[in-house]
């Protein structure tokens, strides 16, 4: 390269730099912010908060042991400069029991509208998680295709409806989905020059992402893998690495049980009581804790990893086998108990914006172009889209229901980072239609986003019908999850003539406590319609499906035209006269 | 530096913009929309200051932009000309936004204009009267005759002689407005001086840019043009201690007797009109004028210089003996001493002045008024102290940019001009002068209001020094990102940015200023439709909600067909009124019921009292 082409190309990277720690960063910080102050507690964030105040006023890492403690302990770290009231009425120390959420509607009650802030303070908290994913993104892109490859990744990311609503909640989607790639990427830095301090590093930035949530355990074999075919290339020397692998993996372990204090740590596999099939067993009542290793050699094995967690893996298996309570899922006005394999690729159908599917096609039309360039770099490739391609189909093959698009969301990254490629060019390039259709969507992509925010969570595209279509594709987390009591509570401010005002509202969260005060609406019973007193009704989609309940006391509303809404997700009838 | 600037500004901006809204979600229950109720400090800027970095490292040099822009970046008019531009656009400037702060409405009353109204604040009255002495070539009037006790108006003196409390400045700057009708006329002319007096200071220190800049931004500012549509000292001391600066500006580029006589009449102008605002401010330029004099070796031109600048304030004080002798008969004691001791004992430069024994006879004394004032502990005085300094940055342009500024000042501080840093110490002096006072001011401050236009001077100074720095490190988006945030802060300051859910600092300001106007205007219009029969006495019963209102407002020689009184049953019984008042039919005004009836007849009431009628078009 000449001196001069060396020199625009730092110019370019400079740039490309400054626009995403500059214009980039900061858009994502606001946007998140807000968001943050926008959507009223969800129904998990409730439990996460509880199990995080638990862990920083008792070291107990026994609530919501199907989420490692890391993001939700983080989260509430600023709570320590706030006065917050605590209230263990409702807790059990078994954590089969699930006490999460009752532990959370205490702290609620005892916090008052405090509590409002309190969770906001929570969300800001979490924030940075993003800002990792981002920067993740920027770097790893732009390494593999250059800078503006980087910033086209980091504005996927910055503006991708999804990221940005899970960025500004306290959940450990983001979390895990950021360190994720941060591992992966870690990991290609250890390959690309292998030895013992990087394998050290690579083992403590694993042990952190395996403390944000569990489905990053598979990137243990994952990793195995690529470590696997990394070392069968010429010239290598197989025994160190291996031996390094191991280290990465030891330091890795060292780090997950630090997270929770080495709590439990080495107790025998035989000792544990668990709840699901797997390891506890068949038996008849699924309440009673079994243990299919007790009495046999495997028992007598010392678990290298903290009892709660281990508690986690076994209540989560036993979500999916379906002994906990019926899960059930909805998909396209359909709910059964048990889920589809295909949920999560209709998921993407409607739930990824336009803008980034006119990438993705442009993407897919480069491939046959881009061949060539494949093959020469086919590890690159594998590590970029192995981690996704497995996640996504181990989490489509546990089909014991199918309800949260947020559990791919681990594989967004790493998909925006391989679409950013239709995005390099080197500067004597001419540019390419799949340039132009890049940029447009990039543009598609931003102005879809902006124009449903703040109500990103209950983000559909513009060719499932937008977000006002989409509880008839999708419910629970992925377009209710209780995020729109504020905007009710300011459309009850905006018309204050509206009332008196019926709420059938299906998230955790007690409306009373923001001044939310509207009895429910009358229930449907044996299919008949109930009569509907004068007024204004207010009823969450989820109930206007018959979510997890079977019975569907809300569902009649079907039949009605909805007047107004708070948010996509609370939809506002009016009865003008008192119905039979 | 300018990292740790920057920082501290975010700092500031995040604290304030999440106590915002935690307010909201605790009392609210939501937070509603993101600029509903916003803080016009912290809300608009927090975005602005988060691209700060970029606009700081992104490299655009001024070749780049050359070959963008088909015009000229290059100015060919002369040091003269750039002057004389300067000044035309800076009294444009000025003239405009005076007009336009008048043109915001009052709140209190339907219809009328800020600029159309007035006076709205007591002290408006008493500068107003001492105006039209000086047309009547007096400095007094004789006192009210009968009853003096339910006349005593606000901040004049009503003993045998009738005059304002104030020193003879004002009334003088006022005075040739008055007699042709256009009292506010002299605001605004101190508003054009002013701000042109500051641009040409800071074109001397900085350059033609900052001078302009320094203009503009004294043009602009909130709290300046408010305060140039009321009839206030704060216009005379303005122009008279920015003309003492300007002069010693040009004494810093040389000693002549002829700029130290005119720093001299510019003190003496400032001094007439606000003493101790003059004296202090002038303190930094008159040691280092001292200091001028014991380190170099006294030559004549320092010395003619002294002459010259002491000659305009011996006048100066000879004209305040003359009004001390005139009204209270001491050439040592002031009208404005005078009238403290005997009607607002409480409101007094000193600390734990609540502790002060009060004459609980002694009926001259406004009690409410007086009540009013607390005891000045430290605690409250540092507290104040804060508030008049946020106050003169957001009244100025805005607490970011002036406390951003401000902070680089003092981290700088041994780099900047000398000139400045006598700004500065000017500012500090101020602020430290009226430290032993009880209150913070109106606006939260407007005894340092004289301290605004300095800031926006170091201001000026500061950031085109940055911009000159930016763009000569090929960083021209600095200026932009600049330039956005003095449009942000102008924007804020004079218009809605969302109608319905942000008010413009302007109009809070008139909002307060004008807050009793309404009540004023009830009570004209009882008067209006009352059919009183006259001569009359309308006596007012006020409430301890009229802290501020004044409804007393009669003018000498006190022989109107309708003269106002207090209604102050403790000194005269409704009879010895009668007896005092028989040539007056007496009626009685609740201000807090805005009933009007007969002082004999307690069963009359005018409806129209309860009811005004609606104003038709």
């Amino acid at each position: 390269m000449s001196l001069r082409a060396d020199d625009a190309h730092k110019r370019m990277n400079q740039r490309c730099w400054l626009i995403v720690v500059g214009v980039l960063l900061p858009m994502q910080t606001l946007l998140t912010v807000w968001l943050a102050c926008r959507d009223s507690p969800t129904s998990d964030e409730m439990a996460h908060m509880a199990a995080g105040v638990r862990i920083l006023h008792q070291r107990d890492f026994g609530l919501y042991t199907v989420n490692p403690p890391l993001p939700k302990l983080l989260a509430v770290l600023p709570l320590l400069a706030e006065d917050v009231q605590v209230s263990w009425r409702q807790y059990d120390a078994n954590p089969a029991l699930r006490r999460e959420w009752n532990v959370g509607q205490d702290f609620m009650w005892v916090n008052g509208t405090r509590s409002l802030w309190l969770y906001t303070v929570a969300r800001w908290t979490c924030i940075p998680w993003t800002w990792l994913g981002l920067m993740v993104c920027y770097l790893w892109a732009k390494d593999l295709y250059g800078p503006l490859a980087g910033v086209a990744a980091a504005m996927m990311w910055t503006f991708s409806p999804a990221i940005l609503a899970n960025s500004a909640l306290i959940t450990p989607d983001i979390p895990a989905a950021a360190m994720a790639v941060t591992i992966l990427y870690r990991f290609r830095q250890y390959l690309a020059a292998p030895d013992w301090r990087g394998a050290i590093i690579t083992g403590i930035v694993l042990g952190i992402g395996e403390l944000t949530k569990m489905t990053l355990l598979l990137l243990y074999p994952l990793l195995a893998v690529l470590m696997a075919i990394a070392v069968l290339k010429p010239g290598r020397d197989v025994a160190k690495q291996i031996g390094q692998f191991f280290l990465c993996v030891l330091v890795s372990v060292i780090v997950l049980n630090a997270g929770y204090l080495f709590e439990g740590t080495g107790a025998t596999l035989g000792s544990s009581n668990f709840y699901s099939e797997s390891l506890g067993g068949p038996r008849d009542d699924w309440d009673t804790p079994g243990n299919r290793f007790r009495g046999t050699a495997l028992g007598t094995l010392p678990v290298p990893l903290p009892m709660a967690y281990l508690t986690g893996i076994d209540l989560q298996k036993r979500d999916f086998e379906g002994h906990w309570r019926p899960m059930y899922s909805y998909l396209r006005g359909h709910q059964q108990l048990g889920g589809w394999w295909y949920y999560y690729l209709y998921c993407l159908l409607v739930k990824v914006p336009v803008g980034t599917w006119l990438i993705a096609i442009a993407f897919l039309a480069t491939l046959r172009c881009q061949r060539d360039e494949v093959a020469e770099n086919r590890h690159e490739a594998l590590l970029l889209w192995l981690a996704p391609i497995a996640l996504f189909a181990f989490v489509s093959s546990q089909t014991g229901f199918s309800r949260y698009y947020r559990y791919v969301l681990p594989c967004a990254p790493f998909v925006l980072i391989g679409l950013s490629r239709i995005f390099a060019t080197s500067w004597s390039q001419p540019r390419r239609w799949w340039i132009r259709i890049g940029s447009a969507g990039l543009v598609c992509l931003i102005i879809e986003s902006l124009a449903v925010y703040p109500h990103s969570l209950g983000f559909v595209n513009v060719v499932a019908g937008g977000p006002r279509a989409g509880h008839w594709h999708l419910l629970d987390s992925n377009v209710d999850w209780g995020q729109d009591l504020y905007h009710l509570r300011d459309w009850m401010n905006q018309h204050p003539g509206r009332r008196p005002l019926f709420l059938a509202y299906s998230g955790v969260f007690d409306p009373r406590v923001m001044g939310i005060e509207a009895p429910r609406p009358p229930e449907q019973r044996d299919g008949q319609v109930p009569p509907l007193p004068m007024g204004w009704y207010a009823v969450s989609v989820n109930h206007l499906h018959g979510y997890d309940d079977p019975a569907g006391p809300f569902t009649y509303f079907q039949s009605r035209t909805p007047q107004d809404r708070a948010g996509y997700s609370i939809l506002i009838y009016h009865v003008a006269e008192m119905t039979p | 530096m300018r990292v740790l600037v920057w920082a501290l500004a975010l700092e500031y901006a995040v604290y304030s913009e999440a106590s915002r809204i935690r307010e909201r979600l605790i009392h609210l229950g939501t937070t509603g929309w993101w600029i509903g109720n916003p803080d016009p400090d912290t809300t608009f800027l927090l975005p602005w200051l988060l691209f700060a970095p970029l606009c700081f490292l992104f490299p655009v040099s001024l070749e780049d932009l050359r070959q963008w822009l088909p015009w000229r970046l290059e100015t060919s008019l002369s040091p003269k000309q750039k002057a004389w531009a300067t000044a035309l656009l800076v009294t444009a400037i000025s003239l405009s936004m005076n007009w336009l702060a008048g043109r915001y409405p009052v709140p209190t009353v339907p219809d009328m204009r800020f600029g159309d109204g007035g006076p709205y604040i007591h002290d408006e009255f008493s500068y107003r009267l001492q105006a039209e002495a000086d047309l009547a070539g007096r400095w007094w009037w004789p006192g009210v005759p009968r009853a003096r006790e339910l006349f005593h108006q606000m901040h004049v003196l009503n003993e045998d002689r009738f005059a304002s409390r104030y020193f003879p400045g004002t009334g003088a700057w006022l005075a040739p407005f008055v007699a042709v009708g256009f009292p506010v006329g002299a605001s605004w002319l101190a508003g054009v001086l002013a701000a042109n007096l500051a641009a040409a200071i800071v074109r001397r220190t900085h350059g033609f840019a900052a001078g302009l800049l320094a203009g503009g931004l004294v043009a602009c500012a909130p709290g300046n043009c408010v305060i140039n549509n009321l009839l206030l000292a704060h216009g005379p001391t303005l122009v008279g201690i920015m003309t003492c600066l300007y002069a010693f500006r040009r004494l810093f580029d040389g000693v002549t007797w002829r700029w130290a006589a005119v720093a001299g009449m510019g003190l003496t102008l400032a001094m007439l009109s606000r003493p101790l605002t003059a004296a202090s401010m002038a303190l930094p330029f008159g040691i280092w004028w001292i200091g001028q004099g014991i380190t170099n070796p006294p030559r004549r031109e320092w010395w003619l210089g002294t002459v010259a600048m002491g000659a305009p304030l011996l006048v100066g004080f000879s004209v305040i003996a003359w009004q001390n002798h005139a009204i209270t008969g001491s050439i040592t004691l002031t009208p404005y001493s005078q009238y403290n001791r005997l009607y607002t004992p409480r409101h007094v430069f000193a600390f734990r002045e609540g502790s002060t024994p009060l004459s609980a006879t002694d009926q001259r004394r406004l009690t409410e008024y007086d009540d009013w004032a607390e005891s000045l502990t430290w605690k409250l005085a540092v507290t104040n102290a804060e508030k008049r300094l946020k106050g003169s940055w957001a009244w100025s342009l805005g607490i970011i940019p002036l406390g951003m500024a401000a902070l680089y000042f003092w981290l700088t501080g041994f780099r900047q001009a000398r000139y400045d840093r006598l700004l500065m110490a000017s500012i500090v002096s101020l602020h430290l002068a009226h430290l032993p006072y009880w209150l913070a001011g109106i606006m939260g401050y407007h005894y340092v209001f004289e301290s605004g236009p300095l800031w926006l001077m170091l201001f000026a100074g500061v950031t085109v020094h940055v911009i000159r720095h930016a763009v000569s490190h090929g960083r021209l988006l600095v200026p932009v990102w600049i330039g956005l945030g003095l449009l942000l802060c102008e924007a804020v300051n004079y218009l809605p940015i969302a109608p319905g859910s942000t008010i413009p600092r302007v109009a809070t300001a008139i909002e307060q200023i004008t807050h009793a106007a309404g009540r004023y205007e009830r009570f004209r219009r009882v008067i209006d439709v009352a059919a009183l029969e006259l001569p009359a006495v309308v006596l007012v019963q006020t409430s301890p909600a009229d802290l501020h209102a004044e409804y007393v407002r009669n003018r000498p020689p006190f022989d109107a067909p309708l003269l106002v009184g207090r209604y102050r049953p403790e000194v005269y019984s409704d009879q010895a009124l009668r007896t005092i008042f028989p040539d007056r039919k007496l009626y009685l005004y609740n201000t807090e019921s805005g009933q009007l009836r007969p002082l004999e007849e307690s069963d009359f009431s005018t409806d129209a009292a309860r009811h005004p009628p609606e104003k038709t078009p």
